[in-house]
């Protein structure tokens, strides 16, 4: 039973629905992700997100640190962020440049990701993803900022929830997979930047980010030009 | 009918999600309806159901004056007199002492408002109140996915 009474929660949707535009899935989880941040006042914060059956991958991330937390996780298939999904429970470490648990980590890594914290994003009870934070220092994870962080991530469940309820699960799994494919073109136009112009991954992206607002475009569409342009100076 | 008693579970669920985050007792919610009457949605639990039912029909309170105002109110005793309180509304929902009401926006719109509640009255600090805005933004984002669907079309 609820405490919410349904004709009156109709009756205002059917308002909010004439004076709000549409708004996507992975707009509102980027948005959703930013207010977590600005809330914990930790250093950054992120989301994977797993497509069904398959393995995590990022979707949101604050800045260039996060995302190459994400990032290095990834791309070795181990991680605090990712033992959280797998183990679907929160984990934490207060150094993870030094933590003997993911040795690989450190060398993929921003300098300034040192504590991290994962907590699983589920739908049900089933894992979907991560909410992740870092810390530029050394910190102890307490039990307070696991259960907010826990808190959060529920938050963010009903937010995934409210669109499934909305959207056919198509649809919005199409939204999602477009954004997670958006992230693949992105990360290939840095991999090429970075070795054309022996740049890192940070500077790669920056310029990416910077070049794509200066022409008004969009930073997926410049890095698909980009790798088009690179395909065709190989040929 | 089986789709909207999923939306109401999942305002039930984000209130009660929203005031575990924020530290408080509860949180309920007030938002304008398709004939532009501020209407009581509910709350995490029946105290918070009550705040705003009572909110609606005596037209006074917290989170009317937060509409009006388009702006948070904070009350720390429900029960002081006017202006710092609101006896009228704390003598038919005695449970609820302390209330922060934060306006929700959509395109600078006013659609409604958030409302916090704890049984002990307190002062409000300010980084409260600055994460209870924040936590508005959520509440909307939430409104705006369940907006976009179909059973919700025609008119009351």
């Amino acid at each position: 039973m609820t405490h919410i009474d349904p004709e009156a929660l109709v009756a205002s949707l059917r308002k909010l629905r004439t004076t709000s535009p549409a708004i996507g899935i992975v707009h509102q989880l980027e948005r959703a992700v930013d207010v977590v941040n600005s809330l914990f006042g930790y250093s950054g914060a992120g989301l994977m997100f797993a497509e069904e059956g398959k393995d995590l991958r990022y979707l949101v991330a604050t800045d260039d640190p996060g995302r190459s937390l994400e990032g290095a996780q990834l791309h070795l298939g181990q991680g605090p962020c990712i033992s959280a999904f797998e183990e679907n429970c929160a984990v934490t470490s207060s150094d993870v440049r030094v933590d003997p648990r993911w040795p690989k980590l450190a060398d993929r890594l921003h300098p300034e990701v040192r504590a991290v914290a994962g907590v699983p994003v589920r739908l049900g009870s089933e894992p979907v993803g991560t909410l992740n934070v870092y810390q530029a220092t050394v910190y102890q994870w307490d039990e307070s900022d696991i259960q907010a962080l826990y808190g959060y991530a529920d938050v963010i469940e009903q937010l995934l929830a409210a669109a499934m309820a909305a959207e056919e699960k198509s649809a919005l799994a199409e939204q999602l997979q477009y954004a997670l494919d958006y992230r693949v073109v992105i990360e290939r136009a840095i991999g090429y930047l970075m070795g054309k112009h022996d740049l890192t991954a940070t500077q790669a992206f920056t310029g990416l980010r910077k070049q794509a607002r200066d022409s008004r475009r969009r930073v997926a569409d410049l890095a698909a030009e980009l790798l088009g342009e690179g395909a065709g100076e190989m040929r | 009918m089986t789709q909207v008693l999923e939306f109401s579970r999942l305002i039930d669920r984000t209130l009660g999600a929203l005031a575990d985050v924020l530290g408080a007792d509860g949180a309920a919610l007030m938002l304008i309806d398709d004939h532009d009457r501020l209407r009581a949605i509910g709350g995490s639990d029946d105290h918070g159901r009550r705040l705003e039912l009572i909110q609606e029909q005596i037209g006074s309170g917290p989170a009317i004056e937060s509409l009006a105002r388009g702006e948070d109110v904070t009350v720390d005793d429900l029960r002081a007199a006017r202006p710092l309180g609101f006896p009228g509304v704390a003598a038919r929902v005695s449970e609820v002492r302390a209330v922060l009401s934060v306006p929700l926006r959509t395109e600078e719109r006013l659609i409604g408002t958030l409302n916090f509640y704890d049984r002990m009255s307190h002062e409000w600090q300010p980084a409260k109140v600055r994460a209870g805005e924040r936590l508005g933004e959520l509440m909307v984002m939430v409104l705006q996915a369940l907006a976009n669907r179909s059973p919700i079309s025609g008119q009351s």
